[in-house]
């Protein structure tokens, strides 16, 4: 059967109810991540085997509250559900995954889906924990109450209840099943119509009533504009419409959930039994969200993390630089007839590849551990605990999703600053994301910690280092937020609302799963770059290729072994070369911060991208070293460098001082193409893209020279 | 030119014609305002629906 002819069934629901678990419970690692047309919401989907052995396509939306949506990821939801999503129909049936613990409040998105007339399936998930808390649900009854909608009671995360809902959907294929819809008031009923009817004669389009119900109760303008009524067409019907709600005695706002509410308070009674016991997850709760404990806990949890990754990669990296030192001397012996290749091959790709790919093991393990923190429910809390110094700073409690977003990359965080309603509030959060430290600043931390702090210090102090540089963005983050918001936006504070999880258990397979598929898509996507400027790096660091040069350095030193004279011969190709030529150049700017020509070269070639860093060093070095020398690694390499010219001659150019410095600077320099013009994008001016950028790399170079210069006084 | 050029050539400029790809495929993008087309990793780097 093809992909079209297939049904399509969609899993909604409310944030943290299981519908990622369930999600992967029916369909196994058959699963497509993609994007939705237009915007930057996953689209995640897979196929499903249903009880008859019909296969289904299963659609997991994003969680959400309520169908009045504000944010992406809600238009979305609301876009699948009425078929407005290109290319694809509306869902043949929609499964609503409840959380059994809170079944009233789950309900009320099913109740809205209902208006939309779609058939569907009541999946009351989580019963593990509210058997735990006390909580008995009649499944049965509540099917009967609901028209005969099935209702399946399933554990998904213990893959109870999961063959019954397969059998559930395709019930409710061949029988279609309807959730009752709600009769409204006299005054909505004739608002609804009002609004329609002015719709349709404006868009010149049918306006069903549920969409004119979304028309008339939402504030956000997301249905208008999907169905192109414009604000200054739309501006009085509904306003009149809402007048008319409002004489009766009733609040357009506050009027659906006031009626949803009552009628299903009715179909729950005698269905919901018991008490809802406090759970281990208050207790926890009481330390980890304690105003002191609480952050402590949150410091002690980051700087294990960051132990671990260090801790646990040591040996697969060691693996892996095995690996690359065993490819590049494979390759250069084989190329020995074509010298130039054999550079290429050996010091530009393998050495500039092979430097990012050793810290792939890190990569992987942080990967794991923030699905960990994420599966186990821990990450609500911290973003809780983090809200405190947010708003503090003036920031809107919003602010945290795409702050903490980017810590991971910053252009997913700058598009959910979408979700802040206030623009001012957005702006101020999208100038503040940056300096989150994303995952392409990574690497660079774990070579110098690697390199110079952990063997020196231990790895104690390489959590330390790691930890530190995440903090120090949010460190200078804070106070510019802080005048952003004070002095120059004047943001007004907003509340922010949070749903604390229940803590779990992660589940080892949806983590190693989702491990891999981030780990897959920070490497394909920065590793395909990576691989590609490896070769420019390459051939600048390479020509021009001056045989004179290398006559030259041959002449100066006759007695020399041939071996030191080799290596002499090519850092003396690589600092005439233009890459060479372009970073001594440069040099004097970053000298304060101690930083010789290859690492200016480095930092350059990072302000496209700055995972370039590390495979840019690869090569500067590999180079520098000669070609045979190709058994030592960039860590080696980077130790054994000294400065060639000026007062610090013949001393080492990688100190602890150039060490943190470099670290600091990456930490908080502006160096994305990506993210700038993303900030353009979200800020609607190329103006605070231009702010941000030279905010941002001053402030790094100031800090990075700081460091350096004190550090270099004091030790 | 001998064949140790000629491949060393060809490499650079298949790089170099993949990276002038992207950036335009980047710039393309962002003038549909689909997001990220960028290296980053992020989940916002894939354009069109699959």
């Amino acid at each position: 059967m093809s992909e079209d002819a297939q049904a399509r069934v969609v899993l909604v629901g409310n944030p943290n109810t299981g519908k990622s678990t369930l999600f992967n419970a029916l369909t196994g690692l058959r699963q497509r991540v993609g994007n939705y047309p237009g915007v930057t919401v996953a689209r995640k989907s897979g196929t499903c085997e249903l009880a008859d052995g019909q296969k289904v396509e299963l659609v997991d939306l994003p969680g959400l509250y309520s169908l009045a949506a504000v944010s992406p990821d809600e238009r979305v939801v609301v876009d699948a559900l009425l078929g407005r999503v290109k290319n694809e129909r509306a869902p043949d049936v929609v499964v609503v995954v409840c959380d059994a613990t809170n079944l009233l409040r789950n309900l009320f998105l099913a109740a809205q889906i209902a208006e939309l007339g779609l058939p569907m399936v009541i999946a009351v998930n989580q019963m593990d924990a509210a058997k735990a808390r006390g909580i008995e649900i009649d499944g049965p009854l509540l099917s009967y109450r609901l028209n005969g909608v099935p209702v399946v009671l399933l554990s998904a995360w213990k893959g109870e209840g999961i063959t019954e809902v397969r059998r559930a959907v395709a019930n409710a294929l061949t029988r279609k099943s309807f959730f009752p819809a709600v009769t409204w008031p006299d005054a909505i009923a004739k608002a609804v119509a009002t609004v329609a009817l002015a719709a349709e004669r404006d868009t010149q389009q049918p306006v069903p009533a549920a969409l004119a119900q979304r028309l008339l109760f939402d504030s956000a303008p997301t249905i208008a504009e999907a169905i192109g009524w414009t604000a200054e067409a739309r501006e009085v019907p509904i306003r009149q419409a809402r007048e008319q709600v409002r004489s009766s005695g009733l609040n357009p706002p506050a009027a659906e959930p006031m009626v949803h509410y009552a009628r299903l308070r009715e179909i729950l009674e005698g269905v919901v039994r018991g008490v809802n016991r406090e759970t281990t997850t208050v207790a926890v709760d009481s330390i980890l969200l304690h105003r002191i404990f609480g952050p402590l806990c949150f410091a002690v949890i980051m700087l294990g993390l960051f132990w671990s990754v260090f801790a646990l990669a040591k040996l697969p990296m060691a693996w892996i630089q095995n690996g690359v030192d065993f490819t590049k001397a494979f390759a250069a012996s084989h190329l020995v007839s074509t010298p130039m290749l054999q550079s290429l091959v050996a010091d530009g790709v393998v050495g500039g590849v092979g430097a990012f790919l050793t810290f792939l093991p890190q990569i992987l393990i942080l990967f794991l551990f923030v699905g960990i923190l994420e599966d186990s429910g821990y990450m609500a809390r911290a973003a809780f605990i983090m809200d405190r110094l947010f708003s503090w700073c003036g920031l809107n409690g919003k602010s945290f999703v795409p702050l903490l977003s980017g810590f991971a990359c910053a252009i997913p965080g700058l598009l959910s600053t979408r979700t802040i309603e206030d623009p001012k509030a957005r702006l101020a959060t999208a100038f503040t994301v940056p300096f989150m430290s994303c995952s392409a600043r990574f690497p660079i931390y774990a070579l110098m910690c690697a390199a110079f702090i952990g063997p020196r210090y231990g790895a104690f102090w390489e959590s330390v280092a790691m930890v530190g540089m995440h903090v120090v963005g949010l460190v200078v983050a804070v106070p510019t937020a802080f005048i952003l918001t004070r002095f120059i936006l004047k943001v007004r504070p907003a509340p922010f609302v949070l749903e604390l999880p229940r803590y779990q258990m992660p589940k080892p397979r949806d983590v190693i799963w989702r491990m891999w598929q981030n780990a897959y898509e920070f490497v394909s996507k920065a590793g395909t770059l990576i691989f590609a400027i490896t070769f420019v790096v390459w051939a600048l660091t390479y020509f021009p290729r001056d045989p004179a040069v290398a006559e030259r350095v041959r002449a100066e030193s006759p007695q020399m072994n041939s071996e030191h004279l080799e290596a002499r011969v090519q850092a003396a190709y690589v600092e005439q070369s233009w890459m060479g030529r372009f970073g001594k150049s440069v040099q004097p700017v970053f000298d304060p911060c101690g930083f010789d020509w290859k690492l200016t070269v480095g930092v350059l070639a990072s302000f496209p991208a700055r995972e370039v860093i590390v495979s840019t060093l690869g090569i500067t070095y590999s180079l520098g070293k000669g070609a045979d020398a190709n058994s030592e690694d960039l860590r080696a390499a980077m130790r054994e460098a000294k400065w060639t010219e000026g007062s610090r001659v013949d001393t080492p150019i990688f100190t602890l001082p150039t060490v943190l410095a470099l670290m600091i600077f990456f930490a908080l320099c502006s160096q994305c193409g990506s993210t700038v013009a993303t900030l353009a994008q979200e800020a609607g001016s190329w103006g605070w893209a231009a702010a941000s950028f030279f905010y941002m790399t001053a402030l790094a170079w100031i800090f990075a020279t700081a460091v350096y210069q004190i550090g270099s006084k004091l030790l | 030119m001998n064949l140790d050029a000629i491949i060393t050539t060809l490499a650079i400029s298949g790089a170099v014609l993949w990276l002038l790809r992207r950036l335009w495929v980047t710039l393309q993008a962002r003038r549909k305002g689909n997001g990220c087309a960028g290296g980053c990793g992020c989940s916002a780097t894939k354009i069109g629906p699959r």
